[in-house]
């Protein structure tokens, strides 16, 4: 997959939003439920063996004989995994969807890793067993970015399963924000246990739907057959005038569906056209949507 | 309609592999999508037949391409409709004088375009001819297909004479395309003075011209005065100047200036000018205006004449003595060989004269022959002419002062101490009356041209006024034979009516249909079908890669937008 490097140095002022407290383990400026050290005072607690003494309150103990230790709120970074969908769907278009959805994960791993957020960032979708990168700050960033370039969408073949591939690269550990990019040509029953998944794996996860021309407005003038460059299924496309109309409601229908589904799985959903560039989809849909905000505040 | 090459037409067979390549155009068997989840719902059961005539771009492509595939057969076989068969046209070009008249450019020049530009419209097989009607009527070129020689021999007109023969001219043009197949005569001409006869073959008329100010010599006569030398110069000049001027009148006599005079001309009308001048010797006469401002048709503000003044004529003066006035008078006059006889005296019947004078009744034999004959005071009855009695100094209440005789000649308080009155027949003319009676009359006697006068003229005081020369020049004039008109090629005097160059009404006959350029100017039908066939080529072809070609362009720049 192709991506614009010279494109990512125009997010500095932006960061990600933090829907909740920051639970990862790095140390960062955002607020977390952690307990600890730190520089804004939080609570008090009894005093318990082993404690550290500098940090038992000698007034109140002086005052009310009670040895009382401070506590004080940790800080920490916002941990950020991106899903990629990497199937054989994601590469049509024009431009390609899977460059499109590249260029969306490594601006957002540039935004994250910016403020040190760190950043997981999986490709699910494809026969391969699917890669993982990881990086903590910027100094990580340019082995996400080998990891995006060395992957390509197959030509044609198999998804390969795509629920398990997601399993395993977001299981066992819950992130602070889940990027989902993928195109959701899947079937309606295998595209909910997804949208599921990602519901599960944290708070407030985002879905970047990737739409190409293809399925916006497909050009089907002179198409007798259609293959499906995943599954090889044919179709034998009905003749007449009203075969756009009719799609153009399903796709519409489709879209709603999709759209709902998220809506009640408390999932942001944001769809992106392909012909609208990808750095304009960052400063415009997701700055709206709250997903990114600028470092001096504001909207 | 009849088409030229109707075997173009089975070129109409190509619509046949068009039509087939059309329905036989198939579609991209195949085509890989990212998925068919969302295609499911316009999916077909079975392989469509027939499909191509579902695309409607490919119905009005299909339409175009036939389209101009008729377009181009028919063009080919240049359908002409039965009114554009080849047709004659006889062209009458007037060249008059008022086709002189200009506005930056003559009328002449203005026809000649028009003719140009008519048969530059017409089709190949269409044949003109030329006539042009001024100066003379010339066939200049019988019916004939070469279009540019027509032209080229209409280049050579020039304007002169009058539109006289105008009728004729069209006369000629009709008898021209009555011998030839179907046609029309077309008369290029600013209309003034034409007269338009009545014509087997329909006349077309292209008007050239537009009114201006013009003013011009409409008359012009010189005449011998006196035997002195004197000459008299009639002028007569007709304005339409369209306000009252002052214009400068130049004599010349062979070139050289004689005088210059001044003429005020109205507004609108005529002006005649009597100029009496002694002239030198010389051939011709030039008189020429001159105007403040200039006039459109500079033609007619020269004219000029010969002068008929040389021809000798031989008189017989028949008198009681030698010496009298009359005597005197003709042998001082220039033209006159004289011979005096007395009553007596006989005459030699082979000898002949041109004016025989009486001033005595003629005794030797029968009066000589002569075929004019002047009586002064002689015995009436001999002439056939009725006396009524003797009077003593009758006071003269009218003279005939248009008479030959009597040009200039003034008889208001003649003298005549004594004098015969007269009775004229009804054959006979009074020239000269009194309360009495006549005192001369004008007739004819034994077959001769006859002017009695009751009394000599050295019996009244006439001899003593400047009339008398008058009359003797007028008689001199009045017998001399009249001569043949002299055409020596030169400028005479414009015909006034060419002199008025305002066009007149509409002239009988269609203006221009067929002849105009306008008219015939256009391509057939067909060629603007083959043009249009060939856009719709072009559209079919060119249009899809056109299109792409943007939205190559267009990608091609907002990929750059993005880098």
């Amino acid at each position: 997959m192709r991506i614009d490097r010279a494109a990512l140095s125009r997010f500095a002022a932006l960061r990600m939003r933090a829907p909740g407290p920051a639970t990862a383990m790095q140390q960062g400026d955002r607020r977390s439920p952690f307990r600890g050290r730190g520089l804004e005072f939080a609570d008090y607690r009894p005093y318990d063996a082993g404690d550290d003494l500098r940090l038992v309150d000698w007034n109140v103990y002086f005052r009310l004989g009670i040895a009382l230790v401070r506590q004080f709120s940790e800080e920490r970074s916002l941990s950020v995994k991106i899903c990629l969908d990497v199937s054989a769907s994601m590469g049509f278009g024009d431009p390609k969807k899977s460059d499109h959805a590249a260029q969306l994960a490594a601006t957002i791993a540039m935004i994250s890793l910016g403020h040190r957020d760190p950043v997981v960032m999986a490709c699910f979708g494809s026969e391969d067993r699917g890669l993982r990168a990881r990086a903590v700050n910027l100094d990580g960033l340019p082995e996400l970015l080998h990891m995006l370039e060395r992957t390509e969408p197959p030509q044609s073949g198999g998804r390969g399963n795509a629920h398990t591939q997601l399993v395993t690269h977001l299981g066992g550990s819950r992130c602070d924000r889940l990027v989902f990019i993928s195109d959701l040509l899947h079937e309606d029953a295998e595209r909910q246990a997804l949208l599921r998944m990602c519901a599960s794996a944290c708070p407030r996860p985002l879905v970047l739907h990737v739409l190409s021309p293809d399925e916006l407005e497909p050009d089907l003038e002179d198409v007798e057959r259609v293959i499906d460059s995943e599954t090889g299924e044919a179709l034998m496309l009905r003749d007449g005038r009203d075969a756009n109309a009719e799609y153009a409601r399903a796709l519409a229908s489709w879209l709603g569906t999709i759209e709902e589904s998220c809506r009640a799985l408390g999932i942001q959903y944001v769809r992106c056209d392909t012909r609208k560039r990808a750095a304009d989809i960052v400063q415009g849909e997701l700055y709206r949507k709250q997903v990114v905000e600028h470092i001096a505040g504001g909207i | 309609m009849t088409p030229t090459l109707p075997f173009a037409f089975v070129a109409l067979a190509l619509a046949i592999p068009v039509v087939a390549a059309y329905l036989h155009r198939r579609r991209r068997l195949d085509k890989t999508v990212p998925s068919v989840i969302l295609l499911r719902i316009i999916a077909g059961a079975s392989r469509p037949t027939r499909r191509a005539w579902s695309r409607p771009r490919h119905l009005v492509s299909l339409a175009l391409v036939l389209l101009a595939l008729i377009g181009l057969v028919v063009a080919l076989a240049d359908l002409r409709d039965e009114a554009d068969k080849p047709r004659d046209f006889v062209v009458v070009l007037d060249t008059s004088a008022s086709m002189a008249a200009t506005d930056g450019t003559t009328r002449l020049e203005h026809a000649i375009e028009a003719v140009q530009g008519a048969l530059e419209s017409l089709h190949p097989g269409d044949r003109v001819a030329l006539v042009t009607t001024g100066g003379q009527t010339l066939v200049r070129i019988g019916l004939t297909e070469d279009h540019a020689k027509v032209f080229e021999l209409a280049q050579t007109a020039e304007a002169g004479g009058t539109s006289q023969g105008a009728a004729r001219a069209i006369r000629l043009a009709d008898a021209i395309c009555s011998a030839g197949r179907e046609g029309s005569i077309v008369l290029v001409s600013d209309r003034v003075g034409v007269d338009v006869p009545a014509t087997t073959c329909p006349i077309e008329h292209v008007s050239v011209g537009r009114d201006g100010p013009n003013a011009g010599i409409v008359a012009l006569s010189v005449r011998e005065a006196d035997a002195l030398g004197l000459s008299e110069v009639h002028v007569g000049v007709a304005s339409r100047l369209g306000r009252e001027q002052a214009l400068e009148l130049t004599l010349k006599v062979d070139d050289a200036v004689v005088d210059v005079v001044s003429i005020d001309v109205p507004a609108a009308g005529d002006v005649e000018k009597l100029h009496r001048v002694p002239l030198p010797p010389g051939e011709r006469v030039t008189a020429s205006i001159s105007h403040a401002r200039e006039d459109v048709l500079a033609l007619d503000d020269t004219a000029s004449v010969a002068r008929h003044g040389g021809e000798r004529i031989s008189v017989l003066l028949v008198a009681q003595t030698r010496l009298s006035f009359t005597a005197e008078a003709l042998r001082l006059h220039p033209r006159v060989d004289l011979r005096l006889i007395g009553p007596q005296d006989a005459i030699g019947t082979d000898e002949h004269f041109d004016l025989v004078v009486l001033e005595a009744d003629y005794q030797a034999g029968p009066i000589p022959l002569a075929p004019k004959l002047v009586a002064l005071g002689t015995t009436a009855s001999k002439l056939g002419v009725t006396p009524r009695g003797d009077v003593e100094a009758p006071e003269i209440l009218r003279w005939s002062f248009d008479h030959p005789l009597f040009r200039f000649v003034d008889l208001q308080g003649l003298d005549v101490p004594k004098t015969q009155t007269l009775s004229p027949t009804t054959e006979q003319t009074s020239l000269i009356d009194t309360e009495q009676g006549s005192l001369a009359l004008a007739g004819q006697w034994d077959g001769r041209e006859m002017v009695y006068v009751g009394f000599a003229p050295h019996h009244s005081d006439l001899v003593l006024r400047v009339g008398f020369v008058n009359f003797v020049a007028n008689l001199v004039e009045w017998a001399a034979p009249t001569l043949p008109e002299q055409d020596d090629g030169r400028s005479g005097v414009l015909s006034a009516i060419e002199t008025n160059v305002a066009p007149p009404g509409p002239l009988p006959g269609a203006a221009a249909t067929r002849f105009a350029g306008s008219a015939l100017g256009g391509a057939p039908l067909w060629t603007y079908l083959a043009i249009a066939a060939f856009f719709a080529l072009c559209l079919e072809w060119l249009l899809p890669a056109f299109v792409s070609a943007i939205a190559r362009l267009r990608r091609r720049g907002s990929k750059a937008v993005a880098k």
